[in-house]
């Protein structure tokens, strides 16, 4: 625990998680509604 | 000894006739399926008689069933359909529904409060906190109560206002909710008897095993007022989403469908969330009206917390209604696209726009208030310069929010300008840029109350260090995701596009729920830099409380107004048509007007609602007080 307590170590851990827990909430509930996260067509510029 | 057994028994008796009267419109509505049974017995006999039977097919359910009831009446502007004064009808039965809606809306709401309040009081091992929940929850009913009586009378205003100015209208809405009328009627006179006993009732059951049953009564209560509420919402589903009839508006047999529209869970939902914020608001800009002429400091003191706990209650069901919102919205558009897109991009677009204006100010006032409130803790000085920060996402976050896609223009403007859409802002007026706007402030709310929270405290685990960088580091990283999937939502086809706000509002959520656990555990057995002062907070606090509670109000108005106005010459939606010359959408000044008429007379007829509950003040008990250290009392010193 002490080790985490390093604020360097804390900072690189707390960001694996977040930005990996992002990362699976991101492309998971995208698939949940059957859709693909990474589609990606600069042609359909933003209409709505 | 036997007087406390006798109170038992008659505590439990109570009780039971409580659930007796819950459970009465029930057993009362069994023969009512009759009506949906009713249908092959009136075919066999048809049968019998040689007649011929005669189905239709459900509009929405698309089964088929046996015709018992009459079409929608065909109305014709005369009048033998529309009689009236010699005023806007539509605009005299608007103010008698929301003038019904909002108190329906706080009687409903605060015996919710009461009950989490009393339950805290009761789970409470601090008597003389327990003591301070419990005089709390009382001042709770007793302003509902007063509100109550109000609340019928409005109602039987409303009923009247219908029989009077749309006889046909209603005569066909009460035939298609005959079964279930009469269970509405029963249930409300359930709700009156079990707010009498709970009320009345209070000082004979504060205590042990009699407190519980008490506690339990209010359980009652509520499930009655929201069963109350949930059948209220099927007859407003109906008239914009009907189901259960023919294409000509006939009675299919199944009240079931009629009550169980395509909208009817969405505005359940939507409804009980909006009415516990609004219930909040409404007690705390009470708590803050009495504050700000509170003599004393023991006042202000008591004042001051009924005003945090009535706004914390009020914010918890706030910060979930946009999401709530969506969902009604989303099964709007599912129903009929047209009638989404009326609302969201056409005649109506205007109005949301105005919404989100009101949202922003809620969640602006909330942060206002959170951040003066910190003022009455020691220790929370360290969050003080962070705030600037905070008022930035605020305000960039809230100006993104309220940003129009396009603007109402002069052809000389539209010239200059060089089409309806500005070259830069424009790109702000999109539902992506929307979405990453709300979920930022939404976001910065959540983490004003974490600060809140923590700061009279210091965490003593052993893991304070990482708990503190985690939560910070958890936060930036959902800023930058909201944000990114603002900005990617840009660069994706539409149909991706809109499936792209469900992780944005799972980023707010997963802020919400994990960090405020995460608090609670680093935070316990922290050590107290100093006690809350309560009572000793800047009078501008108390002005964002009534901002607060009045910008609910006049959000609550506005909203009713769109939702009832997407019909457009409608009575029941594609089934019985608005033939009444004021079949049309007024303009949004007029609306305006009338929205800010009915949260005016709102607000002058709960003041004199407030002046009456004050002429039976009860005195907050003495040893309660006295048992309590310091100047001024300090009731919640844990949040």
């Amino acid at each position: 625990m002490s080790a985490l307590n390093n604020p360097v170590i804390a900072v690189i851990v707390s960001l694996i998680i977040a930005v990996g827990y992002f990362t699976l909430v991101d492309h998971y509930l995208m698939d949940m509604q059957g859709l693909d996260y990474c589609t990606c067509s600069v042609s359909n510029h933003q209409v709505m | 000894m036997g007087l406390l057994t006798g109170k038992r028994v008659f505590s439990i008796m109570a009780l039971c006739m409580m659930v007796g009267l819950l459970l009465l419109p029930i057993v009362v509505a069994l023969p009512s399926p009759a009506i949906g049974e009713e249908a092959p017995a009136v075919g066999d006999e048809a049968k019998k008689d040689g007649e011929k039977v005669e189905k239709g097919r459900d509009v929405y359910y698309k089964t088929e069933g046996i015709v018992v009831g009459a079409p929608a009446p065909k109305t014709t502007d005369g009048p033998k359909d529309y009689p009236r004064y010699n005023f806007e009808s539509r605009v005299l039965i608007w103010f008698a529904n929301q003038q019904h809606l909002y108190y329906g809306s706080f009687v409903l709401a605060v015996p919710i409060f009461c009950m989490i309040i009393e339950f805290m009081g009761v789970v409470t091992k601090d008597k003389a906190l327990a003591k301070r929940y419990d005089q709390l929850a009382y001042d709770f009913i007793k302003i509902s109560l007063t509100a109550y009586s109000l609340t019928a009378i409005l109602g039987g205003i409303l009923i009247f206002t219908f029989l009077t100015l749309y006889p046909a209208f209603f005569s066909y809405l009460s035939g298609i909710f005959r079964p279930v009328m009469h269970i509405y009627a029963l249930m409300f006179v359930a709700e009156s008897g079990t707010l009498y006993i709970y009320y009345y009732g209070w000082d004979k059951m504060k205590e042990g095993f009699l407190k519980w049953i008490h506690l339990s009564m209010s359980v009652v209560l509520n499930v009655i007022g929201t069963l109350l509420m949930f059948l209220a919402n099927s007859w407003i589903g109906f008239m914009m989403s009907p189901a259960g009839v023919d294409e000509q508006g006939r009675f299919l047999g199944n009240i079931w469908h009629v009550i169980h529209t395509a909208l009817w869970n969405p505005l359940n939902l939507h409804r009980i969330l909006g009415n516990m914020a609004f219930g909040g608001g409404v007690v705390a800009a009470y708590a803050a009206y009495k504050f700000l002429a509170s003599k004393t400091d023991e006042d202000r003191a008591h004042y001051d917390w009924m005003g945090y706990i009535a706004m914390a209650l009020g914010v918890a069901f706030l910060i979930p209604l946009p999401f709530a919102g969506y969902w009604l919205m989303r099964e709007v558009y599912a129903y009929r696209q047209q009638m989404g897109i009326t609302l969201m991009g056409g005649l109506l677009a205007w109005l949301f726009i105005i919404q989100a204006t009101m949202i922003g100010i809620l969640f602006l006032s909330t942060n206002y208030y959170l951040w003066q409130a910190m003022g009455r803790m020691r220790g929370a000085e360290k969050y003080q310069r962070y705030i600037k920060y905070l008022v930035f996402l605020l305000a960039a976050g809230y100006i993104v929010f309220i940003t129009p896609h396009t603007m109402v223009m002069s052809p000389a403007e539209l010239k200059a300008m060089g089409g309806q859409q500005h070259p830069v802002l424009g790109n702000y007026g999109v539902m992506s840029a929307k979405n990453g706007g709300i979920n930022v402030i939404i976001t910065t709310t959540v983490l004003s109350f974490v600060w809140y929270m923590r700061g009279n405290k210091v965490s003593t685990v052993s893991w304070a260090k990482f708990g503190n960088i985690f939560m910070g580091v958890f936060f930036v990283c959902a800023y930058i995701n909201i944000i990114w999937l603002a900005v990617y939502g840009y660069y994706i086809p539409a149909n991706v596009r809109v499936g792209l706000s469900v992780p944005q509002v799972a980023t707010t959520l997963s802020c919400l729920f994990f960090m405020f656990a995460l608090n609670s555990v680093m935070m316990r057995g922290a050590k107290q830099m100093g006690p809350i002062e309560w009572g000793k907070i800047s009078a501008r606090s108390q002005y964002a409380l009534i901002m607060l509670a009045t910008a609910f109000t006049w959000m609550m108005g506005l909203m009713g107004y769109i939702r009832s106005s997407v019909r457009l010459f409608w009575h029941v939606n594609e089934i019985m048509r608005d033939n009444s010359p004021w079949a049309y959408t007024h303009t949004v000044g007029f609306a305006a007007n009338m929205i800010s008429a009915n949260v005016l007379f709102f607000w002058i007829s709960i003041l004199f609602v407030f002046w009456l509950g004050s002429l039976t003040a009860k005195k907050v008990p003495v040893e309660s007080k006295a048992g309590i250290p310091g100047s001024v009392p300090q009731p919640a010193a844990s949040h």
